[in-house]
């Protein structure tokens, strides 16, 4: 997939100019994309490669990066490992003390190979097939009332390539994945109201594709779902017994595990200046034995970047760790954060906890492209499934609501709480479900929320986040996660659109309009 | 470093050189980027990354028919051309193309010098080094307190070119220093917040960022902890923004403005384009002006049309939207100049929100009943876009105002707006000053906004 960089040549005079520990990462992507706005097509083809270098120097990082032209040459390289160099010794200079990193699990020299032919269905469509599906998933979304489609089919091959020198001994790792991203979106206006509704369906090898008329199906229930919520009843203040789908679970989890990462505990707290910490720190939540109940027991939350099909799957993190699969929360205790080399070794000096070194939730570095330095991210988030059907989810339900689809969310500091609005929602009572609520929204504590969820459904679905933010500067990556629905108890739900026109406060003057 | 701009012109030829060569009109667009960062938290820098990215996207037509191939290297466009060539012959006609723009008489990126980047923009690291072992000593000077800092330098260019003999190119580039303290004397740890937006590293005063951060921090600790949503689930308070706060406010509610979703009836304003609509306070005027001295200056879009000054809401009515190539064109209308690449991404991106003559103190000392007084807006959300929604939580500090001077330090406390109504209870404003892109993702487009300290009478808190 492209030329071969010199990397252990880099490596080696990083090494001469006192690095301690130096890797290089090239990234490679391929993409095609086919997308339409409003009927209005845009097809694109993408090739990009880019080349980042880190080294660890007296203690500290520095890392540079640059796009490929072909493969640099060694005066090249000689260039940006000294920029690197430069850039850690300064880093170095306003640190108290040496970061300490965790020892590389299961490092072998030489040559490591992960790299596989395998690519989705959506891969072996001609261009011309593409565009057509395109075209037919379009016509599904379109109709009366309908005012803006969005959608788009993406195949993607990335290849990742990390060299690294390891205690003075060098090792290369090849890996690549294959990706394919659908993404529909219909929005309907009238009656004074705007309603979107979306759906995607992404992942990358292993992951259930469905077939193109499946998601011409979706796309029709999607279109007929946007345009019924014109007309539902706005949703109520109240609170009630609420059945989260997959998908708005998903993120339910994605936004509480972003609280489970290491780099964000509050002895490193490295999100300081941007998103704070986390909420594992709050001492309301700990019992007297010094564990954490985050959740109910009935639920068992898994890291797990083995599992096919998942964007957060992968062979090596970057750091050259090897994939794991670990528990965050094992029936509701709170047992792991997410780490990288880096802050398991800074947790453990200033905790002095041994099992920090050699912990299996080590291996979640990773980094967006080639020009952003590797940072705790999570990988697959597994919810453990449990007994209940949907329909014995809703059966004990008398008056509740079922919702659907993240359409907007915002967290409060350290995760703690969280307000999600959701695209559709539908009434339960006395244990069916009802008529359709449009607006729909929820807001929380996150623990007590977690402790609220009385049961878990058993049947799994795997929605993949394309664009996961963190970090300053910012990077968007891919995340996993496996859920089934659940049921929450007592939770508040309002409308999103609700606003209530502010009454006049005495002594208020009439507003300057 | 940035290719620079004979490099950027050879790429941009050779792409739509090429393509010319297989048949096809083309445009070329360039988009390239250096982020030179350093970051710290409790145990000093963690982070001192140089990123650096840049892309090359041609599209490629055939009448009706248009297709993109996106490289990072000069190396890659004839394979790609090749492979434009096989996707066009499966693509739709896409009626919304434009004509090929053609090279304007004049060309502000060159009377104005907006084609290099000053070589002192470069020489950042020294100072990094010094504004960060200046937040060590202030938290050594803080008993309970430490401090992280994040001090960034972007530096893009962009070129465009096409068939029809268009060539061009300009740079921007900006810094920004952020501290957060964090720590106190309470159960409950508190932060506190200071930053400082400028072109240059140079201009930075980094030590007053510093001092400010860590004067708020010992302002934190000297006032009295009060919550104002003590016990209820909502309040109603008048409320003092940071600009970065109405920055990030405003920013999310941009798309309000663009053309693309007023047409297509998504955008709050869609039903009150005709006709003079108020939809704001007549102290509100708000327009997208790249001349603006504090903005970023961005001269032409990437359709390469030279980008207009455009009156969004002028003394509270309504004044305008603003367009790119292909929104134009499925509107009726004409391009302002704001073309992102995409029909949907003709956003206004250099805010301009006009100020009064008060300093943030002024509106501090106005306030006679309590006000909330935000710094930091932590992840804002449009909850629904039809009406302007937003919602975020104030954080690293948030204090209560009351009879003219600040009276006590609250936990963080979301906030809950709806625009439209929220822009006509603006009762008194600052300066304005610019706010540029912290987040920084790679490959965003640059944009600033220019906007005021502002104080705004009987806003929603909510309980989390």
């Amino acid at each position: 997939m492209g030329e071969k960089v010199e990397a252990q040549y880099a490596l080696r005079y990083a090494q001469s100019l006192g690095a301690s520990y130096t890797d290089l990462r090239v990234v490679r992507r391929c993409a095609v994309r086919h997308e339409l706005i409003c009927g209005f097509p845009n097809p694109t083809a993408a090739r990009t490669a880019g080349l980042g270098i880190r080294v660890l120097v007296n203690g500290a990082w520095g890392f540079t990066s640059l796009m490929l032209d072909g493969a640099p040459g060694p005066a090249r390289l000689r260039e940006l490992v000294k920029e690197c160099v430069e850039l850690a010794e300064v880093s170095a200079r306003c640190r108290q003390s040496r970061t300490k990193l965790a020892p590389l699990r299961g490092f072998v020299p030489g040559l490591v190979d992960c790299r596989t032919r395998a690519t989705t269905p959506y891969h072996s469509l001609s261009l011309k097939s593409r565009a057509q599906v395109l075209a037919d998933w379009d016509h599904a979304l379109s109709g009366k009332m309908i005012c803006a489609r969005e959608l788009y089919l993406e195949t993607e091959e990335r290849e990742d390539y990390l060299a690294q020198l390891y205690n003075g001994e060098f090792r290369e790792i090849y890996q690549n994945r294959a990706g394919c991203e659908i993404f529909l979106s219909t929005t309907a206006v009238g009656y004074g109201e705007v309603q979107t509704r979306s759906r995607m369906l992404a992942g990358i090898v292993g992951y259930p594709f469905p077939l193109t008329e499946e998601v011409t199906a979706i796309g029709r229930q999607l279109r007929r779902e946007a345009v019924a919520l014109l007309r539902a009843p706005e949703c109520k203040e109240e609170q009630c017994d609420v059945v989260l789908a997959a998908d708005m679970l998903s993120l339910q989890i994605h936004e509480s595990v972003h609280g489970m990462k290491a780099d964000r505990a509050g002895q490193l707290n490295y999100e300081a200046t941007f998103m704070g910490g986390d909420v594992i720190s709050d001492p309301r939540f700990l019992s007297d034995d010094g564990s954490f109940l985050f959740a109910n027991k009935c639920v068992t939350l898994l890291a797990d970047a083995t599992r096919p099909g998942g964007y957060g799957t992968f062979s090596y993190d970057d750091d050259g760790s090897p994939a794991s699969c670990f528990p965050l929360l094992a029936q509701g205790e709170f047992k792991n954060f997410h780490h990288s080399r880096e802050t398991a070794g800074e947790l453990f000096k200033a905790t002095g906890d041994h099992m920090l070194l050699t912990s299996p939730a080590i291996g979640c570095a990773r980094a967006s492209d080639h020009s952003r330095m590797p940072l705790v991210r999570m990988t697959n988030t597994v919810l453990v499934p449990g007994q209940a059907t949907f329909g014995q989810l809703i059966s004990g339900i008398d008056r509740g609501l079922f919702i659907a689809t993240p359409y907007a969310w915002s967290m409060f500091p350290d995760r703690r709480g969280f307000i999600f609005g959701c695209e559709i929602g539908r009434l339960i009572r006395k244990g069916k479900l009802a008529g359709l609520v449009r607006n729909p929204a929820y807001r929380g504590e996150t623990v007590p929320f977690w402790r609220s969820i009385s049961a878990v459904g058993c049947e799994t679905e795997f929605h993949n986040q394309p664009d996961c933010g963190k970090g300053l500067p910012a990077q968007r990556i891919g995340t996993g996660h496996l859920t089934p629905p659940v049921l929450a108890e007592g939770v508040q739900v309002f409308s999103r659109r609700r606003f209530r026109n502010p009454s006049r406060q005495k002594g208020d003057k009439k507003p300057c309009c | 470093m940035l290719l620079g701009r004979e490099y950027v012109r050879e790429f941009l030829l050779r792409a739509v050189k090429l393509a010319k060569h297989h048949g096809f009109d083309a445009e070329a667009t360039y988009f390239g980027e250096q982020v030179s960062a350093m970051r710290s938290a409790r145990r000093g820098v963690h982070q001192t990354p140089i990123g650096r990215e840049g892309e090359l996207v041609l599209r490629m037509r055939r009448g009706k028919k248009a297709v993109e191939v996106v490289v990072s290297s000069p190396a890659e466009i004839g394979t790609m051309v090749r492979l434009g060539k096989e996707l066009i012959a499966s693509a739709k006609p896409n009626p919304v193309l434009y004509p090929l723009v053609r090279q304007p008489k004049t060309l502000p990126e060159e009377t104005l010098g907006l084609q290099v980047v000053p070589k002192q923009f470069w020489d950042d690291l020294s100072i990094k080094r010094r504004a960060f072992q200046a937040i060590n000593k202030a938290a050594d000077a803080t008993p309970g307190w430490y401090g992280a800092g994040y001090f960034l330098c972007v530096a893009n260019e962009t070129g465009v070119a096409n068939s029809a003999g268009l060539i061009r190119y300009f740079t921007t580039y900006y810094s920004v220093f952020i501290v957060v303290a964090t720590g106190g004397k309470r159960k409950r740890t508190m932060t506190a917040y200071a930053d400082e937006y400028a072109r240059l590293p140079q201009e930075i005063n980094f030590r007053g960022v510093v001092e400010q951060a860590f004067a708020r921090a010992r302002l934190t600790d000297e006032l009295p902890l009060v919550d104002p949503l003590h016990g209820r689930t909502r309040v109603r308070m008048d409320v003092i923004l940071s600009p970065n706060f109405v920055a990030d406010w405003l920013k999310a509610e941009a798309m309000t403005f663009s053309g693309y979703r007023i047409h297509t009836g998504q955008s709050y304003v869609s039903s009150r384009v005709q006709g003079k609509s108020r939809i704001a306070g007549r102290n509100i005027t708000l327009r997208d002006d790249w001349l603006n001295p504090l903005c970023l200056k961005l001269p032409f879009d990437l359709d390469g049309r030279n980008r207009q000054k455009v009156m969004l809401v002028d003394l509270g009515i309504y004044a305008g939207c603003t367009y790119g190539g292909m929104s134009a064109k499925m509107a009726g209308s004409k391009s302002t100049g704001h073309s992102g690449g995409e029909l949907d991404r003709d956003l206004p991106d250099s805010l301009v929100l006009e100020g009064q003559d008060n300093s943030s103190e002024d509106l501090v000392r106005s306030c006679v009943r309590p006000t909330l007084v935000l710094m930091w807006s932590h992840y804002n959300a449009d909850m629904y876009e039809k009406e302007g929604m937003w919602t975020a939580t104030g954080h690293h500090g948030v204090f209560l105002a009351k009879g003219g001077k600040l009276v006590a330090v609250c936990p963080p406390t979301r906030i809950r707006l709806r625009t439209l109504d929220a822009l006509r209870r603006v009762q008194k404003m600052s300066a304005s000053k610019p706010i540029y892109d912290v987040e920084c993702y790679p490959l965003s487009p640059p944009d600033s906004a220019v906007v005021p300290w502002m104080k705004i009478r009987g806003v929603e808190f909510i309980n989390l």
